[in-house]
């Protein structure tokens, strides 16, 4: 999987000059359009644009009459739309204010997609090292009970500890739960057993029989052979990983900053009518 | 951009042909017999019987089929959740879910299929954007303003029905030949890349067919056990002409020109035959009347090991109708009529034959009698098929269907889908299912394998532990063995395996076990669904209660006394006080005739806990809805051993 990083990175670009394209269009749209508040422009580029989106519907290039139709139509748009503009009918209108955040949030989305240094994702993996932390693996040795009383399990342990016992695995009354389990991670014993065991068994003695600990299942007397402590990995070793998930919390840390700052600039008052407040 | 990619991914190509090429294709034969496996499996014959065993010692978890906002009618409904989010949730991360609710699941996924609908890939997505090419339509501007006036359900259904008819509109379609389609795709496809961890969680590319015939579901969903080098060779298969084709025949086509011109390996499976009105598993005719012959039969068997058969549309292991016998047989069934419930033909008897995963099994031993190959020879897995990028099957953690239908104290009380045919209440949606795989591996490679050789099973949502294994020697003594995996592969195969007659006659021996959910309820009873073929030629069945919990005896006609219920409906609690953690046994087939072919699955049966709509119910302070059962029964459903003269 080593190349998966110029796989991703080339989406990424695709993003990049995609959010560029949209800016640079939205630019030149205006530039044609906003020439000055009592004059219209259709420009070439606006031109092209209409045919096209007229060829991509019918699967064909629009005729002479229809272009003059299709550009007397943009006209009357955007005479009515200056005219609805200047008396304010923008200003209450549910769809139109959707419809302008949502060109916001789109515009973040690409504003927020950038390639971070080998600084930034250090920084990264240091501040959030368990995102990244390498499980504990243990191997271990169990013999599992239905259910055992104090006195029995007393007992028990110390024919274990004793050695006494041949096959200590004849005593475990579990089909499915292994006598032995080898280098398993903390996720996949948090998965089988609980979280409860699996707090309880990477604390425990290594290298004698310990026990009773409770699972959800019944109680098990345990030898554990020996834990690897887990790690975090370094940079190297996972920087696809990090790469990953320092883009995904930028995306979405950087989109509420930039709400915030934009926020900062609006003193905000919320007049609560009196029967709704807390 | 497709040069650009292509140059990129030479090195890699060339290191994945190195690696993984030895399987040609998705069909991995079994192995030729019981020993040849065990050398295999079984390598630690030193002194440690653990050390660098051949098989998995616990199943990996995953979904198959899962739907994100680029599902066109996923989107509708208000799913803005991508690819990316739908594999962190499923890998254990807290996220918030489309309708503003914080969403994380009680233990992580091990693997997940993103599967999108191919019809139309990207579309709503573009639509919601009110991008020039949609709405300079009329109908395109219509939906977009409804959507934006807050009747997106109402435009969903519409869509729905519309392409379930085949009469969405040419104009709209998102043909895979379109730029925003294949830009869907290779997105798709990076989202997977991208969280596919090997070893730690598997992020599966796939995709959905979404055939429908005057709305009856012949869904499949195709998984590729490839990388992106391989699968962002092509585009996904539609259903729509000229690019796509409704017929199976055709997706079949497909799936054997992508593993002819890129090497690759891919592999389909139903889901949701209950709503095909009969045509999912057909016996004389296929949908268009085309007669079942050897083609289709060998071409079925060869691309689609597996169905799906749990999920949130309504289980589809067994209908009453067809299995009157069988007390446990009426569990979560949806039998209105088909996925376009209020324009559909209603449901009627004769249909159900063609829609149960049960029936078609005992229907694929007839046809291989017929015309030489089982079609319906397959493993059984349960998927959510959840639209909201979620992928939920816990019954105290369900996020709906769709993101219309994701936690709120109004959902279970909307009409799901409504008509005069019948109507579908919110409650009545299931949470489930999921899909256990025996994979050695956390890995795309082994999972698929796995997935290909059937060591699978489904269940309704619960994590429980099941092995099955078909043989002729297994003792008493093998289930209490320190390890019964080891004798299970030493003397026989797994769910999913074959047996041929041996030379004394004698009937096969069954070792099944199985371990709650250490987070669930305990178990009530472990069941062996056997069917067969006759001296007739007609296909027969019969459920036999193997193991159970307690001291319960068996009545007259074999039937096991149910085990009793400790749900306490007012504060959705339910004790294990009943029931059994574990239960384990080795049977063998009493009836067993060994000129006939037969199949055996097992049906492990859990307590009844709360279902969905109680601990619902109870969150919310609402009643339970009316008709909604207030406890359920879940379980697990193995795949088939088969045993052929």
């Amino acid at each position: 999987m080593t190349d998966s990083r110029a796989m991703m990175r080339e989406p990424l670009l695709h993003f990049l000059l995609g959010g560029f394209g949209l800016f640079l269009l939205f630019s030149l749209v205006s530039d044609s359009n906003r020439v000055a508040d009592d004059e219209i422009v259709v420009s070439a580029g606006h031109i092209e644009h209409m045919v096209s989106v007229f060829a991509k519907t019918r699967q064909r290039p629009p005729s002479s009459e229809e272009l003059r139709g299709l550009i007397d139509n943009y006209i009357t748009e955007e005479i009515l739309y200056r005219e609805a503009k200047a008396i304010g009918l923008d200003q209450d209108d549910t769809i139109v204010r959707r419809r302008l955040r949502q060109k916001m949030e789109f515009l973040l989305d690409d504003f927020t997609v950038v390639e971070p240094s080998d600084e930034d994702l250090q920084l990264f993996l240091d501040n959030n090292p368990g995102r990244f932390r390498e499980d504990a693996v243990i191997s271990f040795n169990q013999v599992f009970l239905n259910e055992i009383s104090r006195d029995k399990a007393e007992t028990l342990l110390a024919t274990l500890q004793s050695g006494a016992v041949a096959n200590p695995e004849d005593l475990s009354e579990s089909y499915l739960l292994p006598y032995r389990l080898d280098n398993a991670s903390e996720a996949a014993i948090r998965a089988q057993f609980g979280d409860t065991f699996k707090t309880q068994l990477f604390d425990l003695d290594v290298g004698r029989w310990v026990g009773p600990v409770e699972s959800p299942f019944g109680v098990h007397f345990v030898r554990i052979e020996n834990i690897v402590a887990g790690r975090v990995p370094t940079l190297p070793e996972v920087r696809n990983e990090v790469e990953r998930e320092w883009l995904a919390d930028f995306r979405s840390t950087a989109q509420s900053e930039i709400l915030e700052q934009m926020k900062a600039s609006y003193s905000v008052t919320v007049e609560m009518p009196e029967d709704s407040a807390q | 951009m497709k040069r650009i990619c292509r140059l990129i991914l030479i090195p890699l190509m060339a290191l994945l042909v190195a690696s993984i090429s030895s399987v040609a294709n998705a069909q991995i034969p079994p192995p030729e017999n019981a020993e040849k496996m065990l050398s295999d499996a079984y390598t630690g014959k030193s002194y440690s019987p653990y050390a660098g065993r051949g098989f998995a010692t616990f199943p990996l978890w995953g979904d198959t089929h899962l739907h994100t906002g680029n599902s066109f009618d996923a989107g509708a409904f208000g799913a803005r959740l991508s690819p990316e989010d739908a594999y962190q949730f499923a890998r254990g991360d807290e996220i918030v879910s489309s309708s503003g609710v914080a969403a994380r699941l009680s233990r992580p996924l091990d693997w997940l299929v993103v599967a999108d609908h191919s019809d139309n890939m990207g579309f709503f997505l573009d639509l919601f954007a009110g991008k020039p090419n949609i709405v300079s339509d009329p109908m395109g501007r219509d939906w977009y303003d409804r959507i934006k006036a807050g009747k997106g359900g109402e435009v969903a259904y519409e869509m729905i029905s519309l392409f379930a008819n085949g009469k969405f509109p040419d104009s709209l379609m998102y043909w895979p030949d379109t730029a925003p389609y294949k830009d869907t795709w290779i997105r798709t496809i990076d989202a997977a890349e991208q969280y596919n961890d090997p070893g730690k969680f598997t992020a599966f590319i796939g995709y959905e067919w979404t055939s429908l015939v005057t709305g009856n579901n012949m869904h499949r969903v195709v998984v590729f056990r490839d990388n992106a080098d391989k699968a962002s060779q092509v585009v996904p298969y539609t259903t729509y002409p000229p690019y796509g084709s409704p017929n199976p025949r055709d997706l079949w086509k497909w799936l054997e020109s992508y593993e002819s011109e890129t090497g690759g390996d891919v592999l389909a499976l139903a889901h949701n035959g209950n709503l095909a009105n009969g045509i999912m598993f057909p016996d004389r005719a296929q949908y268009d009347g085309k007669k079942l012959d050897k083609e289709y039969v060998t071409q079925r068997a060869k691309w689609e090991p597996l169905y799906e058969v749990t999920q949130i549309k309504g289980d589809g292991e067994a209908h009453p109708f067809l299995s009157p016998e069988d007390e446990f047989a009426d569990y979560e069934t949806w039998d209105i009529g088909n996925l376009d419930v209020p324009r559909s033909t209603a449901k009627t008897d004769d249909m159900l034959a063609g829609e149960y995963a049960r029936e078609a099994l005992k229907t694929g031993l007839a046809l291989e009698e017929r015309l030489g190959t089982n079609p319906y020879k397959f493993g059984m897995v349960g998927s959510t098929d959840s639209h909201t990028g979620l992928s939920t099957a816990q019954e105290d953690n369900f996020f709906g269907k769709h993101a219309g239908a994701e936690p709120n104290p109004e959902r279970m009380f909307h009409e799901f889908i409504a008509s005069d045919r019948g109507t579908i209440m919110g409650w009545a949606q299931v949470s489930s299912g999921l899909a256990a795989v025996y994979a050695k591996d956390n890995t795309r490679a082994s999972i698929f394998d796995a997935m290909a050789r059937k060591e699978v099973y489904a269940t309704t949502g619960s994590r429980m532990m099941v092995r099955f294994f078909g043989g002729w020697d297994y003792t008493a003594d093998d289930v209490s063995s320190r390890n019964p995996a080891f004798a299970g592969y030493q003397k026989g195969v797994p769910m999913g395996g074959d047996l041929h007659a041996n030379a004394d006659k004698t009937a096969p021996t069954f070792m099944v076990l199985a371990l709650r959910d250490p987070i669930g309820g305990n178990l009530d009873r472990i069941q062996i669904v056997k069917g067969w073929l006759d001296k007739k030629g007609d296909t027969q069945e019969k459920v036999y209660d193997v193991v159970w919990s307690g001291d319960r005896v068996a009545g007259g006609d074999g039937k096991v006394p149910a085990v009793g219920n400790t749900v306490d409906a007012s504060k959705a609690t339910f004790t294990n006080t009943i029931g059994a953690a574990e239960l384990g046994t080795v049977w063998s087939d009493p009836d067993f005739d060994p000129a006939q072919r037969s199949f055996y699955y097992a049906r492990v049966i859990e307590i009844p806990t709360p279902r969905w709509s109680t601990y619902e119910a109870f969150r919310f302070g609402v009643p339970i809805p009316e008709g909604a059962p207030v406890s359920t029964q879940e379980r697990a459903y193995t795949s088939p051993i088969w045993y052929t003269p």
